[in-house]
């Protein structure tokens, strides 16, 4: 006989939905060999569904940020339960590779087909974690949390029941407090805490999918999460405020026998010290809420907002990138390389200050000439600097090239140096060397460094404003500094250096020309200064 | 205040900043709503050749692609790569630029939007890919080496000559790109993260690039500048 009623397959999505988030663990894509043959058969898998937990604990219980650095610390901790000993570096790579390379796919969408009977199949995007940037000084940082589908994985691998909702967790709380179960109690006051944050997250991570991709969002899952916030807040409102006149009542009950008994035995003590414990979850669930009831006004605005937009987005046709820019771009004529900046135009800020800047009258006028440079066979745009311009520039880049060389040396020699060694050092990089003590340079530059006495770079960092291209091509340390910044961000990790004649302890070198075939010789003589060097 | 004081206002800060935004600058940005005074900035943008696009709280000032005041110029994308760069070093930075926003924004389904991230290894292997695949399609070179001197072989060639990617110096893969990113992350279009291992797009670029420079409507535009008579630099 055929079976036609196929209701036993109603909400079939939901399972595959628990398959699809497994699958993305265990048949990971991204597999890189280095770190998965360090592993026997299964024990990655823990590894990375234990990551999961540890987001989990380490946002809803703790609500802790959860860097890659925390994240590393765990791996670390239960490497020896799985008998391996790795290197810090290795630890932190393999921690990447679990966050970035399996969890995230490497930054690009992961689906999966579930079948949803009656309507087809679906494309599910399986996405465990989610990431939020965080602007600090100097840099960024990435805070990690799960995603809905990461609790929903978490929560049902660990068979607690979808269904258990947050009236049923208070409900448990109230009965454990009215049977003095206080032990009991704080564990459940502490899943109120994770539950009520887990809503938090929800509408944070919804409004951040909002912002990134409205196609991501559908109406059904906005008013989900709206219509269960609302009933959340408005049902679970009163009975947490019940709650906590409970966890009033019994304190005072303790109080009076306290009172009556002069003192508590160990286990009411005990019991008075759990109650603490509760009363805090439980503040902290209010607490919480009232942020919930907050951020659903907001999230209802920005939803609103988005759609509007989306309207007019979803109108929109996009066109193929890949034939449109990107192909061209590979056929380019080259009579259309020079104006190739037309393509980004839209994209940059206005540059106004190029053009409509009164000053720029003022700016030495540059000759264009034919460059001529690398690659045969290029023709190359007609623009340049007439010869003083061009010397200004050979200024820069060589007082740039003294302030790198001193600040590599002092980061090699790690302690005070005189200005004597600095310079026997510098004639092994010959480039460098003729660059710099052609027209003396290095000696001038010198001089003007003692005549600053500090160049404090730390101060630097904290205190730099825009930096103009030296137009004098006279020594300018911030110049060189933001110059110099680009290759080496941290400034070879130099806090401070200190420019100081402690003796008239001279240093004296001769040095030769060539000029045709004479060679002329010079002697120089200049104080042999000391340079005082202090890291971060 | 009148509505050009209104316009010229909100204008001020579009080219001071490239946008206005409504939680920091909320009078002003419903000020762009007041029809008169929209209907003088459209002049200014019919005159001053740009757009004004405004997405989820947002109003950005966008220069045509033709215009040479308020936009970059060669020299400044030469000079964003070195002060002694070529033509070619600027043909390699513009593809490296096309290349990114092709690998974020290149889907040819509804949603364009092909990733979150981006790491600088994962470029660095795109990249070799896509130039490599150039540089072996033999018939397309020698079409490409008889017609132009400066051709996409020439930067094909350049990027092969670059050293590997451990290290970060100017002529290195890495340094390369990363003096690419720099310049999109001081135009706010991108960020570099996870110390300068990986990249990710701002909201900006994702307004813009979603509600503006996809938009089929541009084809044209495009096609005209690759086929069109030779723009002045």
């Amino acid at each position: 006989m055929v079976t036609t009623n196929l209701e036993f397959l109603e909400g079939f999505e939901q399972r595959m939905r628990l398959v699809a988030a497994i699958d993305s663990i265990i048949n990971r894509g991204n597999r890189k060999m280095e770190f998965e043959r360090l592993f026997e058969p299964g024990q990655l898998d823990n590894i990375i569904l234990s990551v999961l937990v540890f987001i989990m604990e380490r946002t809803l219980t703790e609500d802790e940020d959860c860097k890659m650095e925390s994240i590393a610390n765990f791996v670390t901790q239960i490497m020896p339960d799985y008998s391996l000993d790795l290197t810090s570096e290795v630890t932190r790579k393999l921690t990447e590779y679990i966050i970035k390379d399996i969890l995230q796919n490497g930054g690009e969408p992961r689906f999966y087909p579930i079948m949803q009977y009656g309507q087809g199949m679906e494309q599910l995007r399986i996405r465990l974690i989610d990431d939020k940037l965080i602007d600090v000084p100097r840099g960024y940082v990435l805070n990690y949390q799960l995603t809905d589908q990461g609790y929903d994985l978490l929560f049902r691998t660990k068979e607690v029941e979808q269904e258990i909702s947050f009236t049923i967790e208070e409900l448990k709380l109230r009965e454990l407090i009215k049977r003095k179960n206080y032990k009991k109690a704080i564990g459940q006051s502490a899943n109120l805490v994770q539950m009520i944050r887990q809503k938090k997250n929800d509408i944070r991570q919804f409004v951040q999918k909002v912002r990134e991709n409205i196609y991501d969002v559908n109406i059904e899952e906005f008013e989900r999460l709206v219509s269960s916030t609302y009933t959340l807040l408005e049902e679970e409102y009163g009975m947490m405020n019940e709650i906590r006149a409970m966890i009033v009542i019994s304190e005072e009950r303790l109080k009076e026998e306290e009172t009556t008994r002069g003192a508590l035995d160990e286990q009411m003590s005990k019991a008075r010290s759990e109650i603490a414990v509760i009363r805090r979850n439980i503040n902290l669930t209010i607490g919480e809420q009232k942020e919930l009831i907050l951020e659903r006004l907001s999230l209802s605005r920005i939803y609103k907002e988005t759609i509007a937009d989306s309207f007019a987005l979803s109108r929109a046709r996009f066109y193929d990138f890949e034939q449109v820019i990107l192909k061209p771009l590979e056929r380019c004529d080259e009579n259309k390389v020079p104006g190739l900046w037309r393509l980004l135009n839209p994209l940059f800020k206005p540059n106004p200050d190029r053009t409509l800047n009164l000053l720029t009258l003022f700016e030495r006028q540059a000759r264009l000439k034919q460059e001529e440079e690398g690659t045969k066979s290029i023709v190359l745009e007609e623009l340049g600097e007439d010869t003083e311009l061009h010397i200004i520039t050979q200024l820069n880049n060589r007082n740039l090239d003294f302030i790198q060389g001193l600040l590599e040396f002092a980061d090699r020699r790690r302690e005070s140096f005189r200005f004597g060694e600095f310079f026997l050092d510098l004639e092994n990089n010959s480039s460098t060397y003729q660059e710099l003590t052609v027209d003396d340079l290095i000696f001038k530059t010198m001089l003007k460094l003692y005549d600053l006495q500090v160049i404090d770079l730390k101060k630097w960092k904290t205190q730099q404003e825009d930096v103009v291209a030296n137009a004098t091509g006279e020594l300018d340390v911030s110049y060189c500094l933001y110059r110099l910044e680009y290759s080496h961000p941290d400034l070879y990790g130099i806090k401070k250096l200190e420019i100081s004649k402690p003796d008239e302890q001279l240093f004296v070198q001769n040095l030769e020309t060539q000029i045709g075939e004479e060679t002329f010789s010079r002697r120089i003589a200049i104080s042999d200064f000391r340079i005082e060097v202090s890291f971060e | 205040m009148s509505d050009i004081k209104t316009a010229l206002k909100i204008y001020r800060k579009l080219v001071e900043k490239g946008q206005l935004d409504r939680e920091t600058e909320g009078d002003l940005f419903l000020e762009f709503r007041n029809v008169e005074v929209r209907s003088i900035l459209a002049e200014f943008e019919d005159e001053l050749d740009f757009k004004t696009i405004e997405v989820a709280g947002t109003l950005y000032l966008l220069p045509n692609m033709t215009n040479d005041v308020m936009g970059f110029t060669t020299k400044d994308i030469r000079e964003s790569v070195a002060t002694d760069a070529r033509l070619v070093d600027a043909y390699l930075l513009s593809y490296i630029s096309m290349f990114i926003l092709f690998l974020f924004y290149g889907g040819r389904n509804r949603n364009p939007k092909q990733r979150e991230f981006l790491r600088i290894s994962k470029l660095i292997e795109e990249l070799d890919r896509r130039f490599g695949m150039a540089l072996a399609d033999q018939e397309q070179v020698k079409v490409l080496e008889e017609t132009y001197a400066l051709n996409f072989t020439r930067i094909a060639e350049l990027w092969e000559s670059k050293q590997d990617y451990e290290e970060r110096g100017r002529k290195t893969k890495t340094g390369t790109i990363l003096n690419t990113c720099r310049l999109l992350e001081r135009e706010n279009l991108l960020r570099l993260v996870e110390e300068d291992r990986e990249l990710r797009p701002t909201r900006k670029l994702d307004d813009l690039m979603l509600n503006y420079y996809l938009d089929d409507s541009r084809v044209d535009e495009i096609k005209q500048f690759f086929e069109g008579a030779e723009p002045d630099a």
